[in-house]
């Protein structure tokens, strides 16, 4: 190996010759007011991408564990009368993604245009909505408006150093009325507020983000409609399928959007309300016992699914 | 709970259509900006076809990027604080034609790069971020490399036009200009693309310095000492 490198090595001497010099010594020319601006710049980018890829990062151990959180809901069953105890645990291990995943984002979006890495963790955060709604679901909460969940991705820290830019946090705290329509929430406001000691940070939710998750959450619904026939209890694959009726319509009404990604979640809410309204149908036609056998993959259950039984694979099962 | 879903949809709508109207008044905005780059843009063509109208195209040209620094100022007030990248991508291309027209102002004036800082203050922007509207470092690069490919036409022109030595000049420049953004780790994205197309303009230059060379038709020879690498490395390519 070693032999071989030297070889290399003495080659490139050989060819380098005058020509070699060029092409060495240019980078190396520090006087040359061109190399050292870029320089510079080359310091700019690479904190840039280390950041979005250290984003990257957390957030793909975000997604992991929400699905593993959702996997964990999907184990309540009635009959085991578990419920309180896997909400607890779930609970438990969301309140841990706040604490470990998100605050790092958040201290890695101190002081940052949060758009500008919104795409590293998108996809964490899309799939962590799905989680978090999904447990709210479960636990029989009202499922939380972006606003609450964007106040609990805010940290308050005691700094252990100062906010580096005190002149434009003033300036940010004087737009902040006017620009705060309460809807749109500039994030950089909060997370430079330099009132007392203490420093927000804010993991920034893109609304955007938090109506995709809930987009996710309709096909985990939907197994649980599917499931729930299953265990027996018929009763609640109407209340199941009524939400998600709901939750279409809440799709439907949202007009405008500048996403491809929300046309496609918009299918696959449909196909996943289709099949829950097919279970709910045979629950009422057949009684819950029947339905049973009905739904699986024998032909009354092809009948009703029809296009859609080729391409019903349940999202989010694999991790 | 089924009140609460329409909740959060209905201001979710809201959310939506607030950005929209925020769009429709940016896109506004840029269309007046671009219209004036394209001004610019075209005054400058000029440098292609006579070599004495250059210092007059330049001059034009820096009125015109001062109607597009007002531009610029109704932008930054529009915009909130925090949410340049929000809405990045109306006016990320202008920017970066606009980036290029002042490097190719400058570079025709003086005969070196424009910084980014000089660039940015040139529109009436700062190069930090927490000022809020600033000018993006990749929209400054795209906008260099858009300038390279610029200045291989202009050598060839400037042939054509009897002038000899400024393909010379212009070599020496897109070669320091190349060795700085090999300093640059790009990732593979359309700053990455762009400078992959760099090195096409580097030979098409160097070409031009080759025949300029060979036919002896510099005026002198050792008048620039600094380009004799690049002729010698020209004929082993």
């Amino acid at each position: 190996m070693s032999a071989y490198r030297g070889n290399k090595r003495q080659h490139f001497g050989k060819a380098g010759g005058r020509r070699g010099r060029d092409h060495e010594n240019a980078p190396v020319d520090e006087n040359n007011p061109i190399i050292q601006c870029f320089r510079e710049y080359a310091t700019i980018l690479d904190a840039k991408h280390d950041k979005y890829e250290r984003i990257v990062k957390i957030s793909r151990d975000i997604t992991i564990e929400s699905k593993r959180i959702i996997f964990l809901l999907h184990t309540i069953d009635p009959r085991k009368n578990n419920v309180r105890k896997v909400c607890e645990e779930a609970k438990e291990r969301l309140e841990a993604i706040f604490r470990n995943h998100f605050i790092n984002i958040a201290k890695e979006l101190k002081d940052q245009d949060p758009y500008q890495y919104s795409r590293a963790y998108t996809n964490g955060m899309q799939e962590f909505i799905e989680a978090y709604t999904f447990y709210e679901y479960f636990c029989g909460q009202d499922i939380s408006h972006w606003e609450s969940i964007q106040k609990k991705l805010t940290y308050e820290k005691t700094p252990t150093e100062v906010p580096t830019d005190a002149k434009s946090t003033k300036e940010n705290d004087n737009m902040e009325p006017s620009s705060e329509t309460g809807l749109e929430k500039p994030t950089i406001t909060t997370a430079l507020h330099k009132g007392d000691e203490a420093v927000i940070m804010a993991c920034f939710l893109h609304p955007q983000d938090f109506v995709l998750g809930l987009g996710d959450l309709s096909g985990e619904i939907m197994r649980t409609c599917v499931n729930s026939l299953g265990a027996g209890n018929s009763e609640s694959c109407f209340q199941h399928c009524r939400f998600m009726q709901e939750l279409y319509k809440g799709f439907l009404s949202v007009t405008s959007i500048r996403s491809r990604d929300f046309s496609h979640k918009m299918i696959t809410l449909r196909q996943s309300l289709l099949k829950s309204e097919n279970v709910c149908y045979n629950v009422t036609v057949r009684g819950g016992e029947a339905a049973k056998w009905g739904t699986t993959d024998d032909a009354a259950g092809a009948l009703f699914q029809l296009q859609l039984s080729k391409d019903d694979d349940d999202e989010g099962v694999f991790f | 709970m089924q009140n609460n879903v329409k909740n959060i949809f209905d201001s979710f709508n809201d959310y939506l259509v607030k950005e929209q109207e925020l769009r429709t008044e940016i896109r506004e905005i840029v269309r007046d900006i671009d219209q004036a780059a394209k001004e610019a843009a075209i005054v400058l063509q000029i440098i292609h076809s006579s070599m004495a109208d250059v210092p007059a195209a330049c001059a034009k040209a820096r009125t015109i990027f001062d109607t597009c620094r007002e531009g610029y100022g109704k932008l930054a007030a529009l915009i909130p604080a925090g949410q340049y990248y929000r809405y990045h991508d109306h006016w990320h291309y202008m920017t970066q034609r606009i980036v290029f027209l002042i490097a190719l102002t400058i570079y025709l004036e003086k005969g070196f790069l424009v910084n980014r800082e000089t660039a940015a203050e040139i529109l009436g922007l700062t190069i930090d971020q927490k000022s809020g509207f600033h000018l993006d470092i990749e929209d400054y690069l795209v906008g260099i490399l858009q300038l390279a490919s610029e200045l291989s036409r202009y050598a060839v022109n400037s042939v054509i036009l009897g002038d000899y030595e400024k393909p010379l000049m212009i070599s020496k420049f897109v070669a320091d200009l190349n060795s700085g953004f090999r300093l640059l780790n790009l990732k593979n994205d359309s700053l990455r693309k762009r400078f992959d197309a760099l090195k096409y303009d580097v030979k098409k230059i160097e070409e031009i310095v080759y025949d300029i060379s060979i036919r002896g038709l510099r005026t002198e020879a050792a008048a620039v000492p600094a380009v004799e690498p690049l002729v010698e490395q020209a004929k082993q390519t």
